[in-house]
């Protein structure tokens, strides 16, 4: 190998980039050729000053550096591809938070009677004093609830059962006391008092305000009462008042067993 | 969060060559930290395709090449100039012979290197874009040839030549700066080397 052929392999041989074949002739001259030698070391040297000089920091660099790392980690944490999850995770969020709703809040049982109360008032109710009568509520319902049911008061004053029919309030199989006092249609619901865990609204307000209360939905009143191991609801076009005696009345005269 | 700090863990100590190499490619300055900041977020988003014990550099560097073209595009700065490959050896090989200033830069390029820091940046700015790419990608980020090849979608044979003309081209320009700024004496006709 000459100078010539040398110089022409120049650059290769300083990236060390040379094939071995060539990397090895090279290296012969160099051993036989002090000015190549010389120039090859002095190239060197340029090339790692110069490599050096370009890859050398200006003032700002660091502080360039923080800004893109604080601004790429901001990104990533809430990057479109999370925003669009967190957007999704707040919609389910709301959307089970409103179908939870009214199971959370006091009116959560009395949403579910009076919405029963106004499917039966579509039902015909049927006519005469004591179809099934208030003696004859256990018969009515035997086998149809989780739980058995009979009458061992006094009928209430002036109200007539006209039929006794088991219901679904949401989960819970209440029994479903239709009665008429005066002109109006009643819902009674008989429950035991343990249902109220599904519904925790129901629950606190009597925490809150104690055995007995009355509320309105629908334009009904609805009271409810709790007594011994039962729990009744009763619905209808009267005053709070006379409904929570009418509950009350119910809740002493029904044995609940489980 | 661990997977960006795995990410961050990777990319940090490549700072300062990523940092510089955008500086001297972006054709506007205030490009950097955008650009930067797009490298930094597509790598994250394809680092799930990084294989670990493969080269995260030339990886990234790949990354941040096409970040920089797309800048420099969008500035009507995407020139591409092609180089005829049989020129490329030669080239070096006729400008060593012919540049007795360079011949003397080569002699003390510390000290007159540091004082011409502007001067590079201009003779850099002045180089086509691919032959500054091919250079920056081999003295700072320090890839192969093959590396730089992948980064600019090239051949390797056109790295070659990109890299052999902007080294006899930048080398040329920063001797004649110092011979301009008086950091070398100007070469008269029939001066022999100095041995």
């Amino acid at each position: 190998m000459n100078c010539g052929e040398f110089l022409r392999h120049l650059g290769p041989y300083l990236d060390s980039e040379c094939d071995p074949e060539t990397t090895l002739a090279l290296a012969g001259h160099l051993e036989t050729c002090e000015v190549c030698a010389q120039r090859i070391a002095r190239e060197k040297a340029l090339e790692e000053r110069l490599a050096r000089q370009l890859a050398s920091s200006a003032p700002g660099d660091d502080a360039l550096w923080r800004r893109v790392e604080r601004r790429f980690e901001r990104r990533t944490l809430f990057r479109p591809a999370s925003i669009a999850a967190a957007a999704v995770a707040a919609c389910l969020a709301l959307a089970a938070a409103v179908a939870v709703w009214p199971s959370r809040g006091p009116s959560d049982l009395v949403r579910v009677a009076s919405a029963d109360h106004v499917k039966t008032l579509h039902e015909p109710l049927p006519t005469g004093d004591g179809e099934t009568g208030w003696a004859g509520v256990e018969d009515a319902l035997r086998g149809r609830l989780p739980f058995s049911l009979s009458w061992k008061g006094p009928a209430p004053d002036g109200v007539v059962l006209a039929q006794a029919r088991p219901c679904a309030f949401g989960k819970e199989r209440v029994a479903l006391l239709r009665c008429r006092y005066r002109d109006t249609d009643l819902s009674v619901a008989v429950l035991p008092v343990a249902a109220l865990e599904s519904f925790p609204g129901a629950a606190r307000e009597f925490a809150r305000r104690g055995d007995e209360f009355c509320c309105g939905d629908r334009g009904f009143r609805i009271g409810l009462v709790r007594s011994g191991g039962n729990l009744v609801c009763a619905t209808g076009m009267l005053s709070g008042e006379e409904l929570c005696r009418m509950a009350q009345t119910v809740a002493e005269g029904i044995d609940l067993r489980p | 969060m661990v997977r960006t700090h795995t990410f961050l863990d990777h990319v940090r100590p490549l700072q300062g060559p990523l940092v510089a190499y955008a500086r001297r490619m972006l054709a506007v300055p205030s490009d950097v930290e955008d650009v930067l900041q797009e490298t930094l977020r597509t790598a994250y988003t394809k680092f799930s395709l990084y294989v670990e014990g493969t080269n995260f550099r030339a990886w990234v560097f790949k990354i941040l090449t096409y970040q920089i073209l797309n800048a420099n595009r969008r500035h009507g700065r995407s020139e591409r100039a092609d180089v005829p490959l049989t020129e490329r050896a030669e080239d070096l090989a006729e400008t060593l012979d012919r540049e007795m200033e360079y011949d003397r830069l080569l002699a003390d390029p510390g000290s007159i290197l540091e004082r011409l820091e502007p001067a590079l940046a201009r003779a850099l700015g002045a180089l086509p874009a691919p032959e500054r790419s091919a250079l920056l990608l081999r003295s700072i980020a320090g890839l192969s040839y093959r590396e730089a090849a992948e980064a600019l979608d090239i051949p390797v044979g056109s790295v070659i030549g990109y890299l052999s003309r902007a080294r006899s081209r930048l080398r040329r320009d920063l001797a004649a700066y110092a011979v301009e700024r008086g950091l070398l004496p100007r070469a008269a006709a029939g001066e022999e080397e100095a041995p």
